[in-house]
């Protein structure tokens, strides 16, 4: 146990130089790229003398490792400036209104994309080389290239126009949002027993994480299948069934240990799931982070679009470490 | 099935440069200007109808192709020549330069592509050039990867040593004997990384960071006809978002039989 304990330390603290990584790329592209950022959001409009006074607000106007050095250290004291526009709220705040949609929407897109790639996968696994694994293996291609805006807007005009069945955009219906706990629209309407709230919540979710669930399922389809094959192929499991060990339990066997490359596989389709949440929430009209980042970027609003990046920075190595955390507790070769 | 894959893969590709290439003599209509007749459904005169604007959506797809295979072709071309040469180098000589640019280029691979392809569009302002540079930059880790990983398994193989022992220099080693070997990776990686970059130009097309109206791009055409869906317009978005994931599909299917072909297992 405690070299499980040394792995998960010296993950976690491996996680600095990540982020510090991330964000010297992040500042780097937003400061260091020819141009003046805020010249090339705010546009050439304003007059020099506000652009000046914006400016200097953001602190372009110190040398550039000053600047480096206060942006690192804003960000470790959580503050990422205030927003331009609208009552000029602080950055953070803004993301901490939006980010618990873009969570709601990957939990359920996430859940559906492993499920759909576990079942397909196992399928095309016990009948390969079939009409049913071929078809199988070709569905992963499809899924694969699926364009996210396009495939939502598909189900919207089946689903939404023709028959009507599922609102086309948005997180809820008017006026049924449920007291903030969570921020999780249907985690809230469980825990304040607001059913209305709940349907509504979960009916505006369907579209979208389907969406989201299969474009990202292939890959699993893809991994579950190789990975089950392979573990079919060892001799234990020649052993169970040998010692006529009942097929339900070997095929229990068999799943459990092709499952741990699932594992790496959901870290690696982290950052996919993040950019593809970015269009669906675009398509679906959904008030979440991706769509935070885009309006921010279209009002010129450089702290939001500076947080927002930084946010997603932040998230992305944290869901990695959680992966690797996860993965070193299922295999136990994993160790340092 | 992969020589059907290859071949189906091909087909598309070719396809689609044609009638980028040719689109003059294909489209029946000028993509920019107004036909007359806005917003009519597929018929014989208009094969997939005509947008909000009257413009004939199959000419618009035609020569919408042309933005996409520029883009993605010279952006990936950059990836290539920043990507592989670094990852070659990186996987060669190792030490504290490869754990630097490793480091690196693993934080950046973890980055959500799309997003960091926006946050560059948007400092650079949208234009097609910008565009390409983006995700450029996006695919720099995909390339330096694969190529780091194969580097680090050949320098270890005889002939390297035998060429070494024969007082070879790092250059010429790296030309002559480790670059041929993974010529075929470049390739493979080439093909699957632009079936992916479709997606993200598409992606940044439809979020406006690439073309402005009226030139038609896929992306771009298909959030044109976004406010026009609820009232069941549904030729404006179908048919621009079924090139994209055709010409994605094309290369994802070329790349997929590659890989199967010239791939060992756990490189792929």
């Amino acid at each position: 146990m405690s070299s499980l304990r040394t792995y998960i330390i010296t993950r976690a603290l491996l996680v600095i130089p990540t982020v510090l990584i991330l964000l010297t790329v992040v500042f780097f592209i937003l400061r260091i790229l020819p141009g003046d950022p805020i010249a090339a959001m705010v546009g050439q409009k304003v007059p020099p003398e506000v652009l000046e006074k914006l400016r200097k607000e953001a602190g372009l106007d110190k040398p550039i490792v000053v600047q480096y050095i206060e942006y690192l250290y804003n960000i470790a004291h959580g503050d990422f400036g205030r927003s331009l526009i609208w009552g000029r709220r602080p950055v953070i705040e803004e993301i901490a209104d939006r980010f618990p949609a873009t969570l709601e929407l990957t939990i359920f897109g996430f859940t559906i994309s492993v499920l759909i790639g576990i079942i397909t996968g196992s399928i095309a696994a016990f009948r390969r080389g079939t009409k049913v694994d071929a078809s199988l293996r070709l569905y992963s291609v499809f899924a694969y290239t699926l364009f996210i805006p396009w495939f939502g807007m598909l189900l919207q005009m089946i689903f939404g126009v023709y028959l009507g069945l599922l609102p086309i955009g948005g997180r809820i219906d008017a006026g049924l949002a449920p007291e903030r706990i969570t921020g999780l629209y249907v985690i809230d309407s469980l825990l304040t027993l607001n059913f209305n709230a709940l349907v509504s919540a979960l009916s505006h979710l369907i579209l979208p994480s389907i969406t989201l669930g299969i474009v990202l399922s292939g890959a699993y389809t893809r991994i579950v299948r190789n990975n089950l094959i392979d573990v079919l192929n060892q001799d234990f499991i020649m052993a169970y069934r040998a010692r006529g060990v009942r097929e339900r339990k070997v095929i229990f066997h068999a799943m459990k240990n092709a499952f741990i490359p699932v594992v790496t596989l959901m870290g690696l389709q982290f950052a996919i799931l993040l950019a593809g949440a970015v269009l669906t929430e675009t398509t679906f009209s959904w008030p979440g982070m991706g769509t935070f980042l885009l309006e921010r970027i279209q009002y010129r609003d450089y702290p939001s679009v500076q947080g927002a990046i930084v946010f997603y920075a932040l998230f992305v190595a944290l869901i990695s470490l959680i992966v690797d955390v996860i993965y070193a507790l299922l295999d136990p070769r994993v160790r340092y | 099935m992969s020589n059907r894959m290859l071949y189906a893969g091909l087909a598309i590709i070719s396809a689609v440069v044609f009638m980028a290439i040719f689109a003059p003599f294909i489209a029946p209509y000028d993509p920019t200007k107004s036909t007359g007749d806005v917003l009519q459904p597929p018929s014989a005169e208009h094969i997939m109808g005509t947008d909000n604007l009257g413009r004939d959506i199959f000419s618009r797809v035609v020569y919408g192709a042309r933005v996409v295979l520029i883009v993605v072709f010279s952006a990936s071309l950059l990836s290539m020549l920043v990507g592989v040469p670094l990852g070659l180098i990186s996987g060669y000589y190792g030490g504290k330069l490869d754990r630097v640019l490793s480091m690196i280029m693993d934080s950046l691979y973890a980055f959500p592509s799309l997003i960091l392809a926006i946050a560059i569009a948007a400092v650079l302002g949208p234009s097609v050039f910008n565009a390409m540079v983006a995700i450029a930059v996006v695919y720099i880790p995909t390339y330096f990867r694969m190529i780091r990983g194969q580097t680090l398994s050949i320098k270890t193989r005889l002939f390297v040593e035998a060429a070494k022992v024969s007082g070879a220099s790092n250059a010429r080693i790296l030309r002559k004997y480790i670059f041929p070997n993974v010529a075929t990776t470049v390739i493979v990686v080439f093909s699957l990384s632009v079936a992916d970059a479709i997606i993200t130009e598409a992606g940044l097309s439809f979020l406006g960071f690439i073309v402005t109206a009226p030139t038609p791009d896929w992306g771009f055409d298909l959030s044109s006809g976004k406010p026009y869906l609820p009232a069941g317009y549904w030729w404006m978005i179908t048919f621009p978002g079924l090139m994209v994931m055709l010409l994605s599909l094309g290369f994802a299917l070329v790349g997929e039989a590659l890989s199967e072909k010239y791939l060992a297992r756990e490189e792929r």
